[in-house]
C-alpha cells in the first residue's frame, strides 16, 4: 500500500522534520501514528497523500514511486485516498450536501446514482437531516463526521487522518474512531495521527511512534487491525 | 451502512436535493472580483481610443502615400518666341514620350487657366505677370505595374531638355517617415497597455489563488487535477476580462467619437474599418488577461501542492 524508504523531508525553516524514515504499510491495517508535538505526524501524513515531495529517500504508494508520477497521475491517486484534518476543512460556501459530494464532482463521477450515495452516507454518520446545512450551522462533532464522510464517499483504499478527534469532545472522538473501525472492516486501509495516548489504550491497534521527526517504533505487522 | 443516530423527521429528502451547485471556488466580495474587470475596464478604454487615433492616422497617411504614389507631375519650360495659338514641338515630344511610357495611365495636359492657378498657388500672385508659364502634363501611374522612374526622367530630358519630372519624392519620404512614426507610437502604446493588463492580471489573479488556498488544498486532497482547478480561475479571468474589456472597448469607441466627430461624416475615413480595430485590440487584452492569468495560476498551483 505504503513504502517509505529512507524518507527524509526538509523544510527551509527547519530541515530533518522527517529523517531517515522506513516503513511499509500493508493493505487492510490499521495504524496509530503517534509522538509528541512536532515529532512529524503531520507531516508524514501528507507525505502519505502527496502534499510533499520526500527531500531524499524513496515512497511507494500503490505500488508506484511517486517521485516518476506526473501532477495528473498524481490527482488520481489522490483520488484513490481519503483524508480527515483535525480542522475538518469543510468548504464553508458549499451545503454539507456538496461537501460530501465533493470528491465526486471533481473526479467526474457525480452521476445520478451517486446521489443516493450520497443520501445514503450521510445518513450512515447521522448527518441525513442537516444536507442543506452550511458548515458553520453544525456542531465540531458533526463537521467531523461530514469530513469523513467527504473523506471516504469515493470508497478509498486508504484513508488518512489527522488529529481526527482534537476538536471534539472524547465521547464524540472514541465514535468517531469507531466510525474509522467500521471503515476499516469495510477494507479500507486506515491511518490515525494522533497524539492521544487514550486512544492508543481503548484501541489496541499498532502504532508508528515518531519522535523528532524519527520513526522509533514501527510494529509492522500486517493484516487488518495489524 | 447504517444510521448511527435515530433519523428524525427530514425537512427534504436528501434524495430531492437539486439545489444550485455552488462554485468550487468564490470570487464574489473579493478584491479580485472589483479590482480585474474595472482596471482592465480602463486599460481596454485607453487601448481603444488610442488605437482608434492611430489607426485614423495612419490610414490617412496611408491614403496620401497612395495618392503621392500614384501621380507624378512633368514641367516643361516654355519655348521662347512661341504665341499662344502655336504648338510647342518640345510638349509634343514629351507627350509623345509618355504615351510610349509603359505603366502611365491617364495623361492630362493642364490647360492655362489650370496652370496659372497652380504656379499662383505655390509662388504668388504677383509672379505670372513676370516669369513664362510652364507647361504641365498630370500623369497617373496605372494600378499594378511598375514603372521606371529614372528610365522615363532620362526620356524626357532626351525628348524634352529642361523637362522636370516630379514623382514627389520628398512627400512620400515625408509620409513614409510619419507613417513608421504612428505605427511605433501606436504600437508602443498598445504594448504599455498589455504590460499594464498582464501584470495587473498576474497580481490580483495571484493574490486570488491565495486567499482560496485553504478551499485549493481540500480540491487537490478531493483528487481535483491542474486543470480543473485552472479553470475556474481561468474562467474568472475570461469573464471579468469580457465584462471590463467590453466596457472599456465600448467607451474607448465613444470617446473617440466625441473627439473625432469627422470620423461619422467624412467618406474618406477609417469608420468601416473601426469594428475590427476594435475587436483586435479587445480581443488581444483579454487573451493577455486571460494568458497571464492562467499562467501565474499554474506557477502558484505548482509551489503550493
Amino acid at each position: 500500500m505504503i513504502r517509505l524508504d529512507q524518507v527524509t523531508v526538509d523544510y527551509p525553516s527547519r530541515p530533518g522534520i522527517i529523517r531517515d524514515a522506513s516503513l511499509h504499510l500493508p493493505p487492510g491495517a490499521f495504524r496509530f501514528v503517534t509522538g509528541p508535538s512536532g515529532a512529524g505526524k503531520t507531516t508524514l501524513l501528507k507525505l502519505m497523500f502527496l502534499g510533499l515531495q520526500p527531500s531524499s529517500g524513496r515512497l511507494q504508494i500503490f505500488g508506484r514511486d511517486v517521485a516518476a508520477l506526473s501532477r495528473d497521475q498524481k490527482a488520481f491517486v489522490r483520488s484513490r485516498l481519503g483524508v480527515v484534518f483535525q480542522d475538518f476543512r469543510l468548504i464553508d460556501h458549499m451545503s454539507i450536501y456538496d461537501n460530501v459530494a465533493l470528491p465526486l464532482r471533481v473526479t467526474g463521477k457525480e452521476t445520478k446514482g451517486a446521489r443516493d450515495y450520497v443520501r445514503e452516507l450521510l445518513h450512515w454518520v447521522g448527518l441525513g437531516e442537516h444536507a442543506e446545512a452550511r458548515p458553520a450551522q453544525l456542531s465540531g462533532g458533526q463537521k467531523q463526521r461530514a469530513a469523513i464522510a467527504r473523506a471516504v464517499i469515493n470508497r478509498p483504499t486508504l484513508l488518512l487522518a489527522d488529529e481526527p478527534t482534537g476538536n471534539v469532545d472524547d465521547g464524540i472522538g472514541l465514535k468517531l474512531i469507531r466510525l474509522l473501525e467500521e471503515l476499516n472492516k469495510l477494507g479500507t486501509t486506515v491511518v490515525v495521527a494522533t497524539h492521544n495516548e487514550g486512544l492508543l489504550d481503548r484501541f489496541p491497534y499498532p502504532a508508528i511512534r515518531l519522535n523528532q521527526g524519527q520513526v522509533v517504533n514501527d510494529q509492522t505487522s500486517g493484516g487488518q487491525g495489524g | 451502512m447504517t444510521d448511527p443516530q435515530t433519523p428524525r423527521a427530514r425537512r427534504r429528502p436528501v434524495h430531492e436535493l437539486i439545489a444550485p451547485k455552488e462554485p468550487l471556488l468564490l470570487f464574489r466580495g473579493q478584491s479580485a472580483a472589483l479590482l480585474l474587470p474595472a482596471i482592465l475596464g480602463l486599460m481596454a478604454l485607453l487601448a481603444t481610443f488610442f488605437a482608434l487615433q492611430s489607426a485614423q492616422r495612419l490610414y490617412e497617411l496611408h491614403e496620401s502615400l497612395g495618392l503621392a504614389n500614384s501621380e507624378l507631375t512633368v514641367f516643361i519650360p516654355s519655348t521662347p518666341g512661341l504665341t499662344p495659338s502655336e504648338t510647342d514641338p518640345v510638349v509634343d515630344r514629351a507627350l509623345n514620350t509618355l504615351q510610349n511610357t509603359a505603366g502611365l495611365g491617364r495623361i492630362e495636359l493642364l490647360d492655362r487657366v489650370e496652370t496659372r492657378a497652380l504656379v499662383e498657388q505655390a509662388l504668388g500672385d504677383s509672379v505670372t505677370a513676370q516669369v513664362p508659364l510652364p507647361t504641365i502634363i498630370s500623369v497617373k501611374r496605372a494600378r499594378r505595374t511598375t514603372l521606371d522612374v529614372e528610365g522615363l526622367r532620362a526620356s524626357l530630358d532626351r525628348a524634352a531638355p529642361g523637362t522636370v519630372l516630379d514623382d514627389n519624392l520628398d512627400l512620400r519620404q515625408h509620409l513614409t517617415r510619419a507613417r513608421s512614426s504612428e505605427l511605433t507610437k501606436g504600437l508602443a502604446i498598445l504594448a504599455a497597455v498589455l504590460i499594464v493588463v498582464s501584470i495587473t492580471a498576474a497580481l490580483v489573479i495571484g493574490q486570488s489563488v491565495d486567499l482560496q488556498a485553504s478551499v485549493i488544498d481540500v480540491l487537490y486532497i478531493s483528487g481535483a487535477p491542474d486543470r480543473l482547478i485552472l479553470s475556474q480561475f481561468v474562467g474568472f479571468a475570461l469573464r471579468s476580462a469580457l465584462l471590463g474589456v467590453g466596457s472599456g472597448a465600448a467607451l474607448g469607441w465613444l470617446m473617440e467619437m466625441i473627439f473625432w466627430p469627422r470620423v461619422l461624416s467624412e467618406p474618406n475615413t477609417l469608420l468601416p474599418l473601426q469594428l475590427p480595430v476594435v475587436l483586435l485590440t479587445a480581443s488581444l487584452l483579454v487573451a493577455v488577461s486571460v494568458v497571464t492569468a492562467r499562467w501565474n495560476v499554474l506557477r502558484k498551483l505548482k509551489r503550493t501542492f
